[in-house]
């Protein structure tokens, strides 16, 4: 069977909607989440990994993978790996499964900040995005863009928050801008300069943590709620229109997301700063609220 | 009568147990001792009691309880049960516990000696349960009974090799494999759920092995529009720049990227890189960015031009069968985004802005496309977002 990368649309690959036995030789347990580009499992891990986790998660990438796109997307988690961030998930290794990339990583107990395992305070999700902005930062600075922040990806660890899922679909899927409407509300987190064809940035970047943390702490996007039966419509409007700040936030949380929200060379120039001005807010929410 | 009591259940002679109850079906290896005794006990006692009250699908609760006995040692450590859902089958494996579909080489068991506790589709053709026999039994074998002959266990504990649990045979037609079961159990997902684990055909360790390409430099900072540029194909292109320096095509009335008047543009005729044309906009929302040429099509990879990187694949799935291997290709000339069929068997349509007809392209011939120009290939169909606007 010829291999190939390539970019896949439509209906998903004639595999069924069931959960698999097992990816590879990892024992599935549960879906943990899907989206358009494939699906993440929870899973025991085989024994030649020689790891003492019970329960890994596997992310296995719907279709084919060519030779290139493998090497590409292994390069991409090992340079990522390097960086030891406690802001990041650890990933074991990757592989091919029936011809589909997957890899295996650290499994994240207590949810994502899309759907937390329990309630969140703002103090606490000002600090899971203020994380998730440090391991941006991090990636920034050794030349890496995530390119998929959104609440999905932000994942609640028991210490800290951890910034999961890095956007492997340029090397997978080329010219990808957005992986399709199977991610509820994904076209919210891209910056719009992202979707005129311009690469993950710092500042695009940033721009994906404001959308982010503006979702989790007003419960709406920045630009309403896009539907997602009309992707072209939410791009439409996206493009066409400037991201508005809820009116019934906090003043101190407005400011930062204007902020990150203004124009490319006036907003928050990088992540480091965002995670320190969100780290002090929230310190003095703290202050305040134990005072 | 719930559908899974309506199945057969034929016991394969032999020395361990096999139980049937209302919706419940159970082989398992208790040890010859009293503990043993005691386990199976419980074990019968748990699936007595998910069958009081006529629940229709015990299946849900009795995974996650016998789970728990087995973790616990409370309950054989070998065993293979299957037991209804609303719509499948839940199984739960432990020790050597296994099931397969014979008619389809599947088998699926415990991996590491973990319990397996998972929901699957009814299988296509009949299902069995069964226990791996210690090695000094292995090789004896035993005879599967004569499918002809009526045996069915309908309730009770006996004593059995193993328990192949099938459909009952149909009152108006010849019994062929998978008669009776749901139709809506597509036959590729018990497949995939069957499927024994095997190592990858490749795998690379991530944790602990640098990148080969050592470290690389941070990106930029600040970033400007310029980066648009630099996203493209690298293919030069002549056009105007607005105010703040974003080449544009010289037709183009505003700026695609700060939106400005290009009347207020500096007026000189320069080259430069090529910015995205604009985006492919699918039905399900997946978006490309036009910012180098596409074949898109079942399996575009056959294609030489694909295999050298001239054209990027894009791979379009569907159920109609009516997508070519090749079936189209995006082209960028300058400023404009070309649609060219390419001898497809079914056609590519398209339908201008706000149109309702939908016109098929004359093969080979390539169309230049508009804005918010529709195209429909078999059941799949994309928007072109025009991000310059040219007339």
């Amino acid at each position: 069977m010829t291999e190939t990368e390539g970019q896949l649309i439509g209906r998903s690959p004639p595999t069924g909607q069931g959960v698999p036995a097992s990816v590879a030789d990892y024992e599935v347990q549960q879906v943990l989440g899907h989206g358009d580009s494939g699906r993440v499992y929870l899973a025991c891990p085989p024994n030649r990994l020689e790891r003492a986790e019970q329960f890994v998660a596997v992310k296995q990438f719907n279709g084919p993978c060519l030779d290139s796109a493998y090497d590409r997307a292994v390069e991409e988690l090992r340079a990522v790996s390097a960086l030891r961030s406690p802001y990041l998930p650890r990933v074991f290794e990757a592989g091919l499964a029936g011809g589909s990339f997957f890899y295996s990583m650290d499994h994240i107990v207590l949810g994502s900040l899309a759907a937390p395992g329990r309630r969140l305070s703002q103090t606490e999700v000002l600090l899971a995005v203020s994380h998730a902005a440090s391991a941006a930062h991090a990636l920034h600075e050794a030349g890496i863009a995530h390119a998929a922040i959104k609440p999905q990806n932000v994942l609640i660890g028991t210490r800290c928050a951890l910034l999961s899922d890095i956007g492997l679909g340029r090397y997978l899927r080329p010219g990808l801008t957005l992986t399709g409407a199977a991610t509820p509300g994904a076209v919210e987190y891209v910056d719009p300069s992202v979707l005129r064809g311009a690469s993950p940035s710092r500042s695009s970047e940033v721009w994906a943590l404001a959308a982010t943390l503006h979702r989790a702490v007003a419960g709406v996007g920045i630009y309403g709620e896009l539907s997602d039966d009309e992707p072209l419509a939410a791009i439409r409007k996206m493009m066409s229109t400037k991201p508005t700040v809820a009116p019934h936030l906090p003043p101190d949380i407005a400011a930062i997301l204007q902020a990150c929200l203004d124009p490319a060379d006036q907003r928050i120039f990088t992540a480091a700063e965002l995670a320190h001005r969100l780290t002090e807010l929230a310190r003095a929410r703290e202050g305040i609220s134990g005072g | 009568m719930p559908a899974f009591d309506q199945m057969t259940v034929t016991v394969r002679p032999g020395s361990d147990v096999v139980a049937r109850m209302p919706g419940v079906l159970l082989v398992t290896r208790p040890a010859e001792t009293e503990e043993g005794d005691r386990a199976l006990r419980v074990v019968l006692d748990l699936l007595a009691t998910s069958a009081q009250g006529g629940i229709r699908a015990p299946g849900y609760r009795l995974g996650r309880a016998l789970r728990t006995l087995i973790e616990h040692g409370a309950a054989p450590a070998d065993l293979a049960l299957v037991a209804a859902t609303d719509d499948g089958l839940a199984v739960v494996l432990a020790g050597a516990g296994a099931i397969a579909v014979s008619e389809r080489g599947w088998r699926l068991a415990c991996v590491s000696g973990r319990v397996q506790v998972r929901e699957i589709d009814w299988p296509p053709a009949p299902l069995l349960l069964d226990l791996a026999r210690p090695a000094a039994e292995s090789g004896q074998g035993t005879p599967e009974p004569r499918p002809a002959r009526p045996f069915d266990l309908r309730e009770g504990v006996v004593p059995g090799n193993g328990a192949i649990l099938a459909s009952p045979p149909s009152p108006t037609a010849t019994p062929e494999l998978g008669a009776g079961l749901p139709p809506s159990a597509p036959r590729e997902t018990v497949d995939m759920l069957l499927a024994s684990p095997t190592p990858p055909s490749r795998c690379d360790q991530i944790l602990g092995v640098d990148p080969l390409g050592g470290p690389r430099p941070a990106l930029p900072l600040p970033v400007t529009g310029q980066d648009c540029a630099e996203s493209g194909s690298g293919t030069r292109v002549r056009g105007y720049r607005c105010r703040d320096a974003h080449l544009n095509d010289p037709r183009a009335l505003f700026c695609a990227i700060c939106g400005i008047r290009m009347a207020e543009s500096t007026g000189v005729f320069v080259e430069g890189p090529r910015p995205p044309l604009g985006l492919l906009v699918f039905d399900n929302g997946a978006s490309f960015s036009l910012d180098d040429n596409y074949l898109l099509g079942r399996e575009p990879d056959i294609d030489e031009r694909v295999r050298t990187g001239r054209l990027r694949p894009l791979v379009l799935f569907d159920t109609s069968g009516v997508i070519s291997r090749r079936h189209a290709e995006i082209r960028l000339e300058d400023w404009d985004v070309l649609l060219v069929d390419c001898g497809s068997a079914n056609g590519t349509l398209v339908a201008e802005r706000g149109a309702t007809v939908w016109s098929a392209l004359v093969p080979g011939q390539p169309v230049r496309m508009l804005p918010s120009m529709q195209v429909r290939i078999g059941e799949r169909s994309f928007v072109f977002e025009s991000l310059h606007g040219a007339p």
